[in-house]
């Protein structure tokens, strides 16, 4: 069944159009690639997805459910977790708690037993903290635990976006340029990250990337885009040797 | 029962301490602990298992991986079934673990996680007698479909199914374990040539712990963290005999990143570590100490040589004067006191150094501050250590005298021969290898070492290492190579000069120190090859290099030397897995570099 829908979907800034008509639909438990020039609408597309845009015209669904008129944290609710292209980390907080910080979409305890830690808040406080440090160990940033977000390097950062998008306990995950300015070791760290993600947490992803490589690796399609429209859609071999994919990438 | 052997021993704890910590790991954050009783059943349920899929008597079974508590437990049920465990590094590349593997004639590969998984499926083609991978960590194993490969945790319910149906197995099994059988084979790091498989019987493993417990007195409150590769004898003995012998403790880190902040979290009461371990530590202080404010540098500068002099006087066996007494008393307060805490070292009481010779530098700077470390000298082939001074007579430059039971004599050339229970039964699959070393029940160390007037050992060096010049004196390199690695700024020195006319030396820098130090000095550089071989860290190293000369006498001194341009690697054959350079490899790959120097 297709976790995520896209219908008819189009997004106009005055006279820029974005994103123009998309259809495209991501099945659950896919790595889905969504690959374009820049300027192409790609992180468009996520900003529609997580509710930070309403579309201009068409929906989006999730399971069936539309949810392009919901606000930001309705969305997140729902189970869609994203990264962003440049890190939107709480650079002065640790990472323990831009981690907890992702579990509190979730949290139903009120505002009196939060305040005197009672409780089902208590409860609740315990049972997040197991699942973050289960995040930690999933991504192996233990020595890194208690230090401030922004004393640590870039390719850490990164990581620890992508543990606090994890803590939300997705259904779906949107990662942004997750290997954007990595060595080459970080970036094998990551594309080995994204695929036990779907692995062994059985989440559903799409990840906006420029890394072809890291793409064609991991991806199971690829959706190309150019100019707000879709171009090409289809397993990443296929993809490859598509010419219209081949002009809009690499000119002709 | 007499305990003649580590299952029996281990059988006995469960008895005297059931409910009381054997084992604690940080999983999750949290410190996670397994009492004897779990840790009985754990090792039970895993032998039991290994039985279901296979496993006889006299069987060799490898484990492949980082320390955890599912190494101890998978090398205890494979003694409890009187098989064989065989540690290899989790450092060694595929090729490496394919020699040990089938050199062993290895029919179990217990492997930690995926990364150890893959190297022994690139290899498993080449080994029929490979039967069964059984994996500790399943994670990223998934889409693995290959029938060899269990789960830990699987093979552990098979054996609790078995344990159910015949409920005295085990124990039986325990109990079938005879003392003069071998129990583990541990690899030598062969900084010469391939690995060999040293073969330790019950009966060597429990003469050396009683022997050693007699100088070291472990009591049940002891806790360990394990830190070295738990596949050499080293680590072996504190993480698994002596726990054994005496019911203390074993920490697991959480990870190999989190070690110095894991240690002092449970601040361990006995700590043995490799030089290198301890040349880094103090390089550590050094580095954070130039970063620190004008107070605390102060602090250092005018606490440290109080300590110093405390030092020399007790190892000295002088009596204390009342007056330094106090200052002591100060000094421990303002600095002693948090450094060592901040090393984790703050409830220690044993510190040991073995494996290789330690800085006499070093050693004083360790005294001072209240860590009175002590070298002791062992072997793989001794079934752990056999030199170990008493507290009470710790001396810088000495190992003290042979523990009890072994015996020893210097041969007419200075090589060290030892003899006793805890001698090995010789090397796996090469008789040829093991009359060489044992002739007529001596041991032949191949370490050249001198008696001093109290009837201490003091060790030389390694008896091929000797460098004669052309000048026809001998002189000891790890002596000179341990004086430059004091400096913060030297990870590595070897010294080259035999049958020259003059010592030369090449030099691998500390990367980290010398970068923060480039930092500092508005040095621009790239990589470490462009710091290696920058102008201004020459003139750094010289300097280094120019205050060891001091010391050392006109013959001994190093009259060139060249920084090397790489870091020296495991991966490149110039590093035994326990971080030794291979000097053979080296002075045939650096050929032409050290010709350049003379």
């Amino acid at each position: 069944m297709d976790l995520l829908q896209i219908k008819d979907l189009s997004l106009h800034f005055g006279g820029i159009i974005a994103l123009s008509n998309l259809d495209m639909s991501v099945r659950e438990g896919e790595l889905h690639a969504v690959i374009g020039p820049n300027g192409a609408g790609k992180t468009s597309l996520f900003n529609c997805i997580s509710g930070v845009y309403p579309p201009t015209k068409g929906e989006v669904f999730l399971k069936g459910k539309i949810i392009s008129h919901l606000k930001p944290y309705e969305v997140a609710k729902l189970g869609i977790a994203r990264t962003f292209q440049n890190i939107e980390l709480f650079s002065h907080m640790t990472v323990v708690d831009n981690l907890l910080l992702g579990c509190h979409a979730h949290m139903t305890s009120g505002p009196l037993s939060c305040a005197f830690f009672f409780g089902k808040a208590q409860r609740q406080e315990v049972e997040n903290r197991l699942h973050v440090e289960e995040i930690i160990d999933f991504l192996e940033i233990e020595k890194v635990r208690k230090k401030v977000v922004g004393t640590l390097p870039y390719g850490i950062q990164k990581r620890v976006e992508i543990g606090r998008a994890l803590a939300m306990k997705p259904k779906l995950l949107l990662l942004d340029e997750p290997v954007a300015g990595m060595n080459v070791e970080e970036t094998e760290d990551i594309a080995r990250f994204i695929l036990d993600i779907k692995e062994e947490r059985d989440i559903t992803t799409i990840m906006v990337e420029h890394d072809m490589g890291v793409v064609m690796d991991i991806a199971d399609t690829v959706t190309v885009l150019d100019f707000g429209s879709k171009i090409g859609e289809g397993a990443s071999a296929a993809i490859q040797s598509d010419p219209k994919v081949i002009a809009a990438y690499l000119g002709q | 029962m007499e305990a003649d052997t580590i299952p029996k021993l281990l059988a006995r704890n469960r008895r005297l301490y059931s409910d009381k910590v054997a084992l604690r790991e940080k999983d999750l954050g949290i410190w996670q602990r397994v009492t004897w009783k779990e840790y009985w059943d754990h090792v039970c349920f895993f032998a039991l298992g290994l039985r279901q899929l296979g496993l006889n008597k006299g069987d060799k079974v490898s484990i492949l991986g980082d320390n955890c508590r599912e190494w101890l437990y998978a090398d205890l049920a494979v003694q409890c079934s009187s098989a064989v465990t065989v540690g290899i590094y989790p450092t060694d590349v595929a090729s490496q673990v394919k020699y040990i593997l089938e050199n062993s004639e290895s029919r179990f590969i217990v492997a930690k996680d995926q990364e150890q998984v893959d190297k022994v499926m690139e290899i498993k083609n080449d080994l029929p007698g490979l039967k069964k991978i059984i994996v500790i960590d399943m994670k990223g194993l998934r889409r693995y479909k290959d029938p060899m490969i269990i789960s830990f945790k699987d093979a552990q319910v098979l054996g609790r199914l078995l344990h159910e149906q015949e409920a005295d197995l085990f124990e039986n099994m325990v109990k079938g374990a005879r003392s003069e059988d071998v129990a583990i084979i541990v690899y030598t790091s062969g900084t010469t040539g391939r690995p060999k498989g040293a073969m330790i019987s019950h009966r060597n493993v429990v003469a050396m712990i009683r022997g050693l417990a007699q100088v070291l007195e472990f009591r049940q409150k002891d806790s360990f963290v394990s830190a070295l590769p738990l596949c050499h004898i080293a680590e072996r003995m504190f993480s698994l005999i002596f726990p054994m012998w005496a019911g203390c403790t074993v920490n697991f880190a959480e990870s190999v990143a989190t070690l110095q902040e894991d240690m002092s979290e449970i601040s361990p009461t006995a700590f043995l570590n490799v030089p290198r371990i301890w040349e880094k530590m103090h390089s550590n202080i050094m580095i954070r100490l130039q970063d620190s404010i004008f107070f605390k540098r102060w602090m250092f500068r005018a606490m440290l040589p109080i300590g110093e002099r405390v030092a020399d006087l007790k190892l000295k066996r002088k009596p204390v004067p009342w007056f330094r007494k106090i200052l002591q008393g100060v000094a421990y307060l303002l600095l002693f006191r948090p450094l060592r805490n901040h090393l984790g070292l703050l409830d220690a009481r044993i510190f040991v150094s073995g494996a290789a010779p330690l800085s006499p530098d070093l050693m004083k700077f360790y005294h001072s501050i209240g860590v009175p470390v002590r070298e002791s000298y062992g072997m793989t082939e001794m079934s752990g250590i056999s030199f170990m001074p008493l507290n009470s007579e710790i001396k810088i430059g000495g190992v003290g005298k042979p523990i009890p039971g072994v015996e020893f004599k210097l041969a007419a050339d200075g090589e060290i021969l030892q003899k006793g229970d805890s001698v090995f039964e010789g090397y796996y699959g090469n008789p040829q290898a093991t009359r060489e070393v044992i002739v007529d029940g001596w041991l032949h160390t191949g370490d050249v070492g001198e008696v001093d007037a109290d009837g201490d050992l003091r060790i030389t060096d390694r008896k091929k290492d000797i460098i004669i010049t052309a000048g026809g004196k001998n002189i000891a390199p790890s002596e000179l190579e341990n004086s430059l690695k004091f400096s913060p700024y030297v990870k590595e020195a070897i010294i080259i000069g035999d049958r020259r006319k003059y010592l030369s030396c090449l030099i691998q820098i500390e990367l980290e120190n010398v970068a923060h130090w480039a930092q500092n000095n508005r040095i621009v550089y790239t990589n470490y090859k462009s710091l290696a071989t920058h102008p201004e860290v020459r003139k750094l190293i010289q300097a280094e290099v120019d205050k060891t000369n001091a010391n050392f006498a006109q013959v001994e001194r190093i009259k060139k030397f060249t920084i090397l341009d790489k870091e020296l690697d495991q991966d490149d054959e110039e590093l035994t897995a326990t971080m030794k350079v291979k000097r053979a490899s080296i002075e045939k790959k650096f050929k032409e570099l050290i010709e350049s120097m003379y």
